[in-house]
């Protein structure tokens, strides 16, 4: 068979999100989907077709010993003082209940389990990602909006001559929030009131390769590198 | 408030218990039932689902909002698991019948947060109708129960190549319905 036939391709990856393409056959293809980008994007377009089939699936409730089978094969130890909770859908059906034990939850975890190392009132606000869609940063604001946290979810490299710089997007030119302080591959902001009404204002945060201290015109200098959407 | 499903993928990719937890027990239910209906076996389901979430674990990394929702990239996973544990049983489990098909779908208004899967899913359940009994019946028993073509032609008693037609077309109309 001629694999790099488009017509072939996209039947064969119909078929193996399907299922219906098995044995020698379905692992020929999944070879190819390594190799491939265009034939993985045949086939994440038929995931995405096809996923509707189980969203709409009844929730089951699932044997507590599933979850406690996970965390011993993972070597998880804390998590199995939480006491078993009742399955996120029942909550929801609850409606009124759900806060009151998401909070018994977070007091759970405040009072047996969480260690707290890293300071609970941040609060995600946007992933940074890459030009090629790779989710590089996580970033948290403080309950106040006074600073941020950055967490990196791969390395950075950035030159000792250069400077990471934040950059807040309303509908406009870029507003700077300030030179990012790097540290160990965590990155943390603190604003001035002005640079807290940018963030406030902003749809979308990004980070620019800026000389040491930053950009000194107002607006990113050098190549943005990383760019996502602000949490609503 | 529940934290959004991709956000919990992005913490559990940086080693976050807490994330994974909640992860888990937001999406478990609904990937349970997907497991009970692709391996129709407690135990096997039960087993699917804790490997899924083992790997989950292991390759969050791989994870990118550009790669699907959340909700898909979790649904797979789940179910190539299932496929692979039913391809390693002896035969014998397959057994869905369409009307059971039906009654698994869920007929309890969705939460807010997921109407646009439930507009998702009513677009493809209208699609689903312009398809043949025969077209929509080996579709479904492909997508749920891992049939190949030679299983499907002896669950539903006909020839490979009508079969194979069958899934063919079916897929092909899918497709076109979809885009309009």
């Amino acid at each position: 068979m001629n694999y790099q036939h488009p017509e072939l391709q996209k039947r064969l990856a119909a078929e193996y999100v399907l299922g219906s393409l098995q044995g020698k056959a379905r692992l020929r293809f999944e070879r190819l989907m390594v190799e491939q980008p265009a034939i993985r994007r045949l086939v994440l377009a038929w995931e995405q077709r096809l996923a509707p089939l189980s969203n709409q699936l009844k929730p089951m409730p699932v044997p507590p010993a599933v979850w406690q089978g996970i965390c011993q094969r993972l070597g998880f130890i804390a998590i199995e003082q939480k006491p078993v909770s009742k399955p996120f859908w029942l909550t929801w059906a609850w409606g009124g209940s759900l806060l009151a034990s998401a909070m018994a939850g977070v007091l759970v975890w405040s009072t047996l389990i969480y260690q707290p190392d890293v300071i609970p009132t941040y609060q995600d606000l946007a992933v940074l990602s890459t030009d090629k869609a790779e989710p590089t940063w996580i970033v948290r604001v403080s309950a106040d909006g006074n600073a941020l946290q950055l967490s990196s979810l791969q390395q950075v490299a950035v030159p000792s001559d250069r400077d990471l710089e934040l950059w807040a997007i309303a509908d406009g030119a870029p507003e700077s929030l300030g030179v990012i302080k790097l540290s160990q591959g965590e990155g943390s902001l603190t604003f001035t009131a002005q640079q807290r009404q940018r963030l406030r204002s902003g749809k979308i945060l990004a980070i620019s390769l800026e000389p040491r201290g930053g950009s000194t015109t107002g607006s990113p200098t050098g190549a943005v590198l990383f760019t996502g959407k602000i949490k609503v | 408030m529940a934290e959004d499903m991709a956000t919990l993928i992005y913490r559990t990719a940086l080693g976050d218990q807490r994330a994974f937890d909640s992860l888990y027990h937001q999406s478990s239910p609904k990937l349970y039932a997907l497991a009970l209906m692709v391996v129709k076996r407690k135990d096997l389901a039960e087993e699917a689902l804790q490997d899924a979430f083992i790997s989950i674990w292991h390759s969050a990394q791989s994870y990118s909002e550009d790669k699907g929702s959340a909700q898909t990239w979790l649904n797979t996973i789940v179910r190539n698991r299932c496929l692979d544990k039913l391809r390693r049983q002896p035969k014998g489990i397959s057994d869905l019948s369409p009307i059971e098909w039906e009654n698994i779908i869920a007929d309890t208004p969705e939460p807010l947060e997921e109407v646009m899967a439930d507009a998702d899913a009513k677009r493809l359940n209208a699609c689903l109708e312009h398809l043949d009994d025969k077209q929509r019946q080996s579709v479904m028993l492909a997508y749920f129960q891992g049939l190949s073509h030679s299983q499907l032609a002896t669950q539903l008693s006909a020839p490979l190549g009508t079969v194979k037609a069958w899934v063919r077309r079916g897929l092909d109309k899918l497709k076109g319905c979809l885009q309009l």
